[in-house]
């Protein structure tokens, strides 16, 4: 599980869904949607400190332009470590944020031609996101 | 209301222990005793309903004094109006469970509250079996039902679930919410599981070392492990495994097993028969209709 | 042959196993449930009738129930009761000779049952009494018997208390197992064979009847 620090910049409820925004990093803010709202969730208010947590598997590695997928987080890294097996790869980033773990197809590792030292978007789904106080 | 504020040197095996408590207990909450084994929890249900005498202090319970060490009052656990279900259930062997029920009530008081019972926790078929050849589910339930019998406005619960399996838990689980509700009681459940303490209780006391050192509200009582994961279990790691890069870990969540991919990481640090929670947000699983 | 001291065997068996029954229960339940310091005295005092001589517990028990000593004489002039070589003094006598042989049986089995289903019965309101009627007893059934059993063998087998206390008077004192003792002693071997035969017969299917009741066997064939 990848977990990084933050702070919540902004919360918007609609009924029982909010999407909250986090600062991760400088260059680094991503949203999250959950099943919850500042009434249910307290800690769910701007400048509160949290913890996003989200899957290495539920990382997409992208080397296009991010504005064409509907993917709306994303994240600047450098591969450090390949490790590759039959269906799948574990891949270690280093980015701004710290180090993130991406596990992927072993074939998509290879269409890609993912390499150590190559520079790679991180991808990851607003709903793929946990919030933690 | 029920207060107590006591104190009571307790020996155990691991040497000795202050029992130092102060609960308040309102009319009609369900309230929970947490905490790991040997904290204190069973001895305080003792001392309330009479059992196991305190040092010092004093038991209130709406207004009436039923122990108070300065002034030598001390009711006797007949003279308490507590429903008291024992973890072992205590059934009665020698009698029927039509007798067990009816050694229950009091002196002149009517027969109707044992058909009552019956009706309500559905034991119609059994009146006349021994507790001997009756099922885990079944004694907890004359148990439960005989506990009852003399009306009292305290119902005592210490672990009374668990030697159930799942499935019985859960349906036994609605018998004491429904009797909690019908007869206005005061319950004091005493439980390790925290699924069934979050199910039933409102109000939780954390007990360690005899003292309590946390309390709240049971939604919020469990709030350090809470967060924006929806889909949450708990339960105990049987098997971990590697694939190729990933890990498996194989969950027992009640009485099915799950499997969750992991990192690296996390497979090292977890260890067989750590209890976890099994979480994913609520955009993730897919339902089927059987 | 002369059936007397059988009859009176039997007789003083019966009478020390009832009175002991009422006489235990009661011990046997304090002991069961005590934390009481006095706790291991008195169980060393119950216990001490196994490991004593006969003869040592009849001499006391005549030194004391002498009418020329204290104990005796107040029994004599208030109660008009004249333990030594009466049958009330054998009565006496095998009660604390084979009390432990009814007390150990009773506590083991109460301490055995679970303390919650005396708990039970008190959180609903049960006095000590009719918990101790309505639910310990009635679950040591097993218990009680082996008790009431064990006395009443004991009691029938009963050599050197008897005869330090009751001496060897025919009808009044003189019971099977000093019979016996006084046909070999008149080298008549024909008539203690028949008392010793009968006695072992009997002791034998007691007991059997016991470890069948116990066991379960009765049962098992009656289902």
């Amino acid at each position: 599980m990848n977990s990084f620090n933050g702070h919540i910049l902004e919360v918007e409820t609609v009924g029982n869904l909010s999407l909250v925004r986090v600062a991760l990093g400088k260059n680094t803010q991503w949203v999250s949607v959950v099943l919850d709202t500042p009434q249910t969730a307290p800690y769910l208010v701007p400048g509160e400190d949290i913890r996003v947590l989200f899957k290495e598997t539920e990382v997409i590695l992208n080397l296009q332009d991010p504005n064409l997928l509907s993917v709306d987080n994303y994240l600047k890294g450098t591969v450090k470590e390949v490790e590759a097996g039959e269906i799948l790869s574990r891949l270690v980033l280093d980015t701004e944020i710290g180090e993130l773990v991406a596990v992927v197809g072993s074939k998509s590792l290879k269409r890609l031609g993912l390499a150590r030292n190559m520079s790679v978007l991180a991808m990851v789904k607003m709903n793929e996101l946990i919030l933690a106080p | 209301m029920i207060e107590i504020n006591l104190t009571k040197k307790l020996r155990s095996t691991g040497g000795s222990m202050l029992l130092d408590l102060e609960l308040k207990i309102k009319k009609g909450e369900f309230v929970s005793l947490y905490g790991v084994s040997g904290a204190g929890k069973t001895c305080t249900l003792r001392v309330l309903s009479g059992l196991l005498t305190p040092d010092k202090g004093r038991i209130v319970v709406n207004g009436t004094t039923w122990f108070d060490a300065g002034k030598k009052i001390n009711l006797s656990p007949q003279q308490r109006k507590i429903g008291y279900v024992f973890q072992d259930y205590a059934l009665f062997p020698n009698m029927t469970v039509r007798q067990n029920l009816e050694f229950a009530l009091q002196k002149g008081q009517s027969k109707s509250i044992v058909d009552n019972l019956v009706a309500i926790v559905e034991l119609g078929d059994f009146l006349n079996r021994k507790p001997s050849t009756l099922s885990g589910g079944q004694q907890q339930r004359v148990a439960l039902a005989r506990a009852l019998v003399q009306r009292p406005e305290i119902l005592i619960l210490d672990e009374p679930l668990s030697a159930l399996d799942h499935k019985m838990r859960s349906k036994l689980q609605e018998y004491i919410l429904k009797v909690h509700n019908a007869f206005n009681l005061t319950t004091i459940l005493v439980s390790h599981n925290i699924g069934e303490i979050v199910k039933l209780s409102n109000h939780i006391y954390e007990l360690h070392n005899g003292r309590v050192v946390r309390e709240g509200k049971a939604l919020d009582f469990f709030n350090a492990e809470r967060n924006s994961a929806k889909f949450r279990f708990t339960g105990e790691v049987i098997h971990i495994e590697k694939e190729e890069v990933i890990y498996v870990v194989s969950v027992l969540v009640g009485n099915s097993v799950v499997k969750v991919v992991t990192d690296r990481e996390e497979a090292l640090a977890l260890t067989l028969g750590d209890q976890v929670f099994v979480a994913s947000k609520a955009f993730n699983p897919i339902l089927e209709r059987i | 042959m002369d059936w007397q001291p059988l009859v009176l065997t039997f007789k003083l068996a019966f009478v020390t196993t009832i009175i002991l029954l009422v006489i235990a229960v009661p011990i046997a339940n304090w002991l069961s449930s005590t934390h009481s310091k006095m706790k291991p005295v008195v169980e060393t005092l119950v216990s001490m009738p196994l490991v004593l001589p006969p003869t040592v517990l009849g001499f006391y028990m005549l030194v004391a129930f002498s009418p020329a000593n204290f104990f005796g004489n107040w029994l004599n002039e208030w109660l008009g009761i004249r333990l030594i070589f009466s049958f009330e003094g054998l009565v006496v006598a095998s009660i604390i000779y084979s009390l432990p042989f009814m007390v150990q049986p009773l506590q083991a089995g109460l301490a055995s049952i679970s303390p919650t289903l005396k708990e039970a019965a008190y959180t609903m309101g049960k006095s000590k009494r009719t918990t101790l009627f309505r639910i310990l007893l009635p679950n040591i059934k097993s218990s009680i018997l082996t008790g009431i059993v064990l006395t009443f063998a004991h009691t029938v087998g009963e050599f050197g208390v008897v005869l330090m206390i009751g001496g060897n008077m025919p009808g009044k004192t003189k019971v099977a197992s000093i019979a016996i003792y006084d046909e070999v002693e008149a080298l008549n071997y024909a008539a203690a064979n028949n008392y010793s035969m009968i006695l072992f017969a009997i002791t034998f299917a007691i007991l059997l009847l016991v470890y069948l009741i116990n066991g379960g066997y009765l049962k098992r064939y009656s289902r």
